[in-house]
């Protein structure tokens, strides 16, 4: 069952690059994205967003430009606003037909607050840059793309393109050198950062 | 369904609600939606298109009909397999949602697993009066 809900996250359908690449423009503020990037193609779907390459026209350095799905506040509001509902009721029954004290309220907010976060991309980028300097510090082996602030909105997020390959396709003795980097890392944030950062890719 | 009904007729305090918020608010998102009833009982209807024959095959083939052990896992795998064709249809916040309940991927499941596995053995016997015993334990740690 988890090795076919595994496959969710590839299964996502990207949109048509015409209303991807409109919301950039939209975003950026510029009607020609030719002058700012060049070689520009998709190479990922996400659920929220989908990944281009491109190469920037000013450095010649290769970039992932991460936008943002239409609509996707809307969309993904409604649900959770279905969510609180489905929540109410069941808060309701728990009360009424058990002794439990209720939770799902808290519970589903909870979730909410975390998944609707993750809409603004200029919170990720802020993140994104206060873990590079954290880790920086620490001289923690591991490689936080930068942030390119000026092509970065709350609907795109432009940062330096890291070759790798995923985690899952890596060969066992890849995964048992990267195991030390791993709890290092985990660690330092637990314990020294105070901060924990769950969406690491040990590529 | 009563209080979209409510919020349609007595749409009160929620007449300015016309923007989302940034970060999630649940009273604003309430509010923005209180003032949508359409939208919501569409959306409502497409996620019970979607997960009620879902909900009912399951009841079907494993409380009313119990399979036989193998069968079991041959259908559980299908139920699986329409599970994500029906949330992939609901659109990416149920992806999203799935992914974060699910939690960990393979790679990084097969990851803990192997980080579990990795630690070598201590002795079964830590000699006490070595000058070097706690300096060794903490290296094995």
């Amino acid at each position: 069952v988890l090795k076919e809900l595994q496959k969710l996250c590839d299964s996502v359908r990207p949109i048509p690059d015409e209303v991807a690449l409109q919301v950039i423009r939209e975003e950026l503020k510029e009607p020609d994205l030719n002058r700012i990037f060049e070689d520009m193609h998709l190479v990922a779907a996400a659920s929220i967003g989908q990944v281009y390459k491109a190469k920037l026209r000013s450095t010649g350095e290769n970039v992932a430009i991460k936008v943002q799905r239409p609509e996707m506040r809307k969309s993904f509001s409604l649900d959770l606003f279905l969510l609180q509902k489905y929540g109410d009721v069941l808060d309701t029954f728990t009360s009424l037909f058990t002794k439990q004290a209720p939770f799902h309220k808290a519970l589903f907010d909870n979730f909410s607050k975390g998944s609707y976060s993750e809409l603004d991309y200029e919170n990720e980028a802020k993140n994104q840059v206060y873990f590079q300097k954290e880790l920086k510090e620490r001289k923690c082996k591991v490689l936080i793309p930068n942030v390119y602030q000026q092509y970065s909105t709350v609907r795109v997020l432009t940062s330096q393109w890291i070759e790798g390959i995923k985690l899952a396709d890596s060969p066992k003795e890849t995964i048992r050198e990267l195991i030390p980097v791993g709890v290092e890392l985990f660690l330092i944030q637990l314990l020294d950062i105070g901060a924990f950062h769950a969406g690491k890719k040990l590529e | 369904v009563l209080s979209v009904g409510i919020g349609f007729f007595l749409p009160l305090g929620t007449l300015v609600a016309r923007y989302l918020p940034r970060s999630y608010d649940r009273q604003a998102v309430r509010d923005y939606w209180a003032q949508r009833p359409i939208s919501v009982a569409r959306r409502l209807g497409h996620v019970v298109y979607e997960l009620v024959p879902l909900a009912g095959s399951y009841v079907r083939d494993f409380l009313i009909v119990s399979p036989e052990v193998e069968h079991a896992v041959n259908l559980q795998t299908l139920h699986a397999s329409q599970l994500r064709e029906a949330l992939t249809n609901l659109g990416p916040a149920w992806v999203k949602g799935e992914s974060i309940l699910h939690g960990l991927s393979e790679g990084e499941s097969s990851f803990l697993v192997q980080f579990s596995d990795s630690f070598s053995f201590f002795l079964n016997q830590v000699d006490n009066s070595s000058p070097f015993a706690p300096i060794w334990f903490h290296q094995q740690c």
